[in-house]
């Protein structure tokens, strides 16, 4: 065994012994009255640490439907003695640790079923630590040591590993992913606009190389394959996603069924294996908890119960309702719809309790689940939506307090929002505090840092708090303020936390850790016989879907061990006997470990980052290994993993031709009609049309309202020409605006029009044909027909038979394809 | 370029690793693209745009508070130190761009990692298809199509990378009649 010592060390000796026996679990019922002492009668507490045992521990369990029944003067021990607070509490010390409260063998006992008065033996086992972290007081918060203690050695285990030839993969999965599945309309290279992975590519190799990652051999169900068709509604090609992702489970089955499991490469050199729960529990984070009158930490993780473990008074439990699943790691993810409730009754102990101090704390591990989500109501004591004592909220990238006090509405208006700017929210794990005194009134705290955002409406008093509301976590009573995200830890207390108390609880950070120990002794060829030399990690479930690993370190239990000179690159985590498939962040480690750089306390870090991997069976399940480039002298050589480039293949033929922009247009009429851009008449037509002219070159995004735009401007261009004399005189020579247009322009005299038009605006000189516009002879014929049409009519004026005939060859497809 | 199997050793604190609460999110998307980009971003861990004087702003050896925001989205995550910049993309399935053997694929700075990208055979084929595209008003097609492509490719290469050239030599193949 060897101690680390994380903080400073705890003053009082750990007393350690176990504890046997006891019966069945059974719920009993919570007790009114814990016990206020007022009744006790029997010799008084000889000490201080004996009266501190009598007002924290004692009158809360001496209660006959607590631990009073039995150990109270009828079973040993009987540290539950109505009549003796002295022997009571001789009767408890081999069973409580002061130094670590949550190690105490009591809380162990209580923990694996002996006689929980909740339904749940984990809850019971954290009241109890609450009653004795609150007995120890400052014994138990001045620090922590962990002693390591060696795991049992373990080889690493076989598992399914994907096999080299995608044979089987081509005949199960392949044929769905490129058929029913309809994959390849998008995860495939050469598709019309293809998402990576190309798992479904027409090249087998490179769709199992893409696929492998999305496929889980061991458990098909939680292949990413399945998850994103059954849980995420992704793309499925029928109208039932369980259809088709039950389609999908059984093709990878079948893929599955056919892989033997095999043993780990033994080309790998690989560390002893160990699970996550093998790891020393690493209980160093010491929380401000005392003042703490509601407490949920998620650990249940089954039921629809969410357990109030502050030890305060009556427990304030939760109901789970609608969508609310448990989370891996402790925790709860609440979906739309979804809420977690207590009773009126039961809340009524935080009005009662905050009315008294005038201060409160509301404090919170949340993980949002986005960042556009508005009037989203976190954790909230309140009657309605109109109605309230307190509410922490989430406004998009703010945080949002409402707090009723004498100086606000009866919502708590107005409300303390974070600064816009400043994104405090964030879709990720984060620790958020409110704390409301009457001085400063409200403040929020994000990971441990004060937002800066002042109270406008500090001063006043709770007197108006009304204990007839309920508490409710990701929504309002009313069930019209939704918040979705992952609630990983809340708590109410009845203080206003100072900056430095919420700085601690943020560093005690949420949910269990472990020290897990991999063992390489073999691997660097240190002596067996002595105590043993491990790659360390702080390892932890870090949500439903995967793990933390964080810090590796290099440490030997044996406290005269000097390293010498042991080189460590190309570290790798292993899951169930491979290489997890993505993840590694020590992949490229290369340190030394020396004896200068190691320290028989700490060990030597070898990398100060951490990384997640996925998780596969689960924590209970899950089985953890090490591999390495080199140790020692010990070394596996990898071929680099390099790409295969993607066949050509031919794509659906393209148009060779596209339409001009909009400032292409713009730009060559001007240039056609020799009218400036900036002639003010055009430029207002073309100000009006832009949006309406083609904004890309591709001619199948070309409209019928791109067509009318042209128009629309060729007009004008036309208009402006033919009513100016120079640009007029310039375009068209000879045109007489004054004459009769049935003089003008019959039999040869439409060349006035025709000949400038043709050469100038569809560029045919010389009657040069181009393959991919209307002939000379073809546009000639039209436009003779305009005159003609123009000119007949009753009224009509050359100057505007020559802006028709203009227009509409300047706003034909001549101009406007590429 | 997704790809979820590098290192993720330089992914910087401020990426979430269970964005939402769900780390599948990470692990199969975020990671595939923050783990070969985030090491080359490093590059310019000195370099500042300032809204208000509307210049970019170098601060030797000192990285730019922007490298080091929203640190407790993921507290064990990478920490800027310098611009020292790594070209993770040399391995795995993003090396059929063609990195340039000769060059060592990492460095310190802008300089050296623009010379890294720009001496791939992935950024010649970029501009050229780019210009092919908006020369011939479609990407290539077909086998004819590519081959002028690759043509063009070798002319840029081997003619100083010239821009000019390509979109010549593209006009010529796409003129038409």
């Amino acid at each position: 065994m060897k101690t680390l010592r994380l903080t400073l060390l705890g003053a009082v000796v750990a007393l350690l012994a176990a504890c046997s026996g006891g019966a069945p679990t059974t719920t009993n019922n919570n007790p009114t009255q814990t016990g206020s002492g007022d009744d006790y009668a029997g010799p008084a507490p000889r000490d201080a640490d004996v009266q501190s045992f009598r007002i924290n521990f004692w009158q809360n369990v001496k209660a006959v439907n607590r631990c009073g029944g039995c150990h109270g003067t009828t079973q040993v021990p009987m540290f539950a003695n109505p009549n003796d607070v002295n022997a009571a509490y001789d009767a408890i010390l081999p069973y409580v640790n002061l130094a670590e409260p949550d190690q105490s063998p009591i809380v162990a006992h209580v923990a694996g079923g002996h006689n929980c008065w909740q339904a749940s033996s984990l809850a019971c086992a954290d009241i109890i630590t609450v009653w004795i972290k609150n007995w120890a007081g400052s014994a138990a918060s001045t620090g922590t040591q962990i002693a390591l203690v060696a795991p049992s050695d373990k080889a690493v285990g076989s598992s399914k590993s994907f096999p080299d030839s995608p044979a089987l993969f081509q005949s199960t999965v392949w044929p769905l992913l490129r058929g029913d599945g309809k994959c390849l309309r998008c995860h495939q290279s050469t598709a019309a606009d293809p998402k990576s992975p190309f798992f479904a590519s027409a090249d087998v190799n490179e769709a199992y190389a893409a696929a492998q990652a999305k496929m889980n051999l061991d458990d098909p169900a939680s292949s990413r394959f399945v998850v994103r068709l059954r849980e995420e509604s992704h793309n499925c090609w029928t109208s039932s996603c369980s259809t088709d992702s039950d389609k999908m489970q059984a093709a990878i089955k079948a893929f599955a069924d056919q892989v033997q499991a095999t043993p780990v490469d033994p080309a790998l050199k690989v560390s002893r294996s160990l699970g996550l729960t093998d790891g020393v529990p690493a209980s160093g984070g010491n929380r401000i908890d005392q003042f703490a009158i509601a407490k949920y930490e998620f650990k249940t993780g089954t039921g629809d119960t969410v357990y109030d473990t502050s030890g305060k008074g009556a427990e304030l439990n939760l109901t789970i309702s609608g969508a609310v699943d448990w989370v891996g790691g402790y925790g709860v993810n609440i979906k739309t719809g979804g809420k977690v409730q207590g009773t009126v009754t039961a809340s009524a102990k935080l009005a009662d309790d905050i009315k008294n101090t005038g201060e409160y704390s509301i404090e919170v591990w949340a993980a949002p689940a986005n960042v556009t989500q508005e009037d989203a109501y976190i954790v909230s004591y309140s009657g309605s939506a109109t109605t309230r004592n307190v509410t922490l909220a989430q406004r998009a990238y703010q945080y949002e307090a409402m707090g009723r006090s004498t100086v606000t509405g009866p919502n708590g208006a107005p409300s303390l929002l974070t600064k816009d700017t400043d994104r405090d929210a964030q879709a990720a794990l984060q620790h958020v505090v409110l704390t409301y005194d009457p001085i400063n009134g409200r403040k929020l705290y994000v990971n441990g840092n004060y937002t800066g955002d002042v109270d406008a409406r500090a001063g006043g008093t709770l007197a108006g708090w009304d204990n007839t509301f309920a508490l409710v976590l990701g929504n309002e009573t009313s069930n019209n303020r939704q918040w979705q995200g992952v609630l990983r830890f809340v708590a109410i207390h009845d203080h206003a936390l100072t900056a430095a108390q919420v700085q601690q609880n943020f560093a005690a950070g949420v949910g269990e850790r472990y020290f897990l120990l991999f063992d390489v002794t073999a691997l660097i060829g240190a002596d067996l016989t002595k105590p043993h030399e491990f790659v360390m990690f702080e390892a932890s479930q870090y949500d439903s879907y995967s793990y933390l690993f964080n810090k590796p370190t290099f440490i030997s239990l044996d406290p005269t061990y000097k390293p010498g000179s042991i080189p460590i690159q190309g570290l790798r985590l292993g899951i169930n006997g491979a290489e997890a498939s993505g993840g590694q962040a020590y992949s490229n480690l290369d340190v030394t470990v020396t004896d200068n750089n190691y320290s028989t306390e700490k060990g030597q870090l070898l990398s100060p980052i951490g990384t997640v991997i996925a998780l596969q069976k689960g924590p209970a399940l899950d089985q953890f290994f090490l591999s390495f480039d080199k140790i020692g002298t010990q070394t596996h050589a990898r071929t680099p993993a390099i790409g295969v480039p993607s066949p050509a293949v031919d794509l659906a033929p393209a148009s060779d031709i596209g339409v001009r922009t909009f400032e292409q247009l713009n730009q060559s009429m001007s240039l056609i009609t020799g009218v400036p851009t900036t002639n003010t008449l055009v430029r207002a037509t073309y100000l009006q049309v832009q949006q309406q002219l083609p904004p890309v070159p591709d001619i199948q995004a070309f409209l019928a309202s791109n067509q009318t735009g042209v128009a629309q401007l060729a007009i004008k261009y036309c208009a402006v020409m033919v009513d100016t004399a120079s640009t007029r005189t310039a375009f068209f020579p000879g045109l007489d605006v004054s004459a009769a247009p049935a003089t003008q322009f019959s039999g040869s005299g439409k060349d006035l029009l025709l000949v400038p038009l043709l050469t100038k605006a569809l560029q045919q000189k010389g009657g040069v044909d181009l393959a991919t516009q209307p002939t000379n002879s073809e546009v000639r014929t039209e436009l003779s027909a305009l005159i003609d049409k123009l000119s007949a009519k009753a009224g009509a004026n050359s100057a505007t038979v020559a802006k028709a005939a203009c227009a509409a060859a300047l706003g034909s497809g001549a101009l406007e394809i590429l | 370029m997704l790809d979820v199997k590098l290192p993720p050793d330089h992914i910087r604190q401020d990426v979430a690793r269970s964005p939402g609460g769900d780390s599948r999110v990470f692990l199969n998307n975020c990671i595939g693209c923050h783990s070969g980009m985030d090491p080359m971003a490093e590059a310019f861990a000195y370099y500042n745009f300032n809204a208000d004087s509307g210049r970019i702003e170098y601060t030797a050896g000192q990285v730019q508070p922007k490298y080091l925001i929203n640190s407790d989205n993921f507290k064990p995550g990478f920490v800027t130190p310098d611009d020292g910049w790594h070209n993770y993309w040399r391995q795995g399935q993003n090396s059929v761009y063609g990195w340039n053997t000769s060059l060592p694929g990492n460095g310190n700075g802008a300089k050296s990692m623009g010379a890294e990208l720009a001496n791939s055979d992935q950024f010649a084929r970029c501009a050229v298809e780019k210009v092919f595209k908006t020369v011939c008003l479609h990407p290539p097609v077909n086998s004819a199509d590519r081959a002028s492509v690759d043509s063009t490719i070798n002319t840029f290469k081997n003619g100083g990378y010239k821009l000019k050239d390509v979109f010549a030599q593209t006009a010529a193949y796409c003129k038409g009649n």
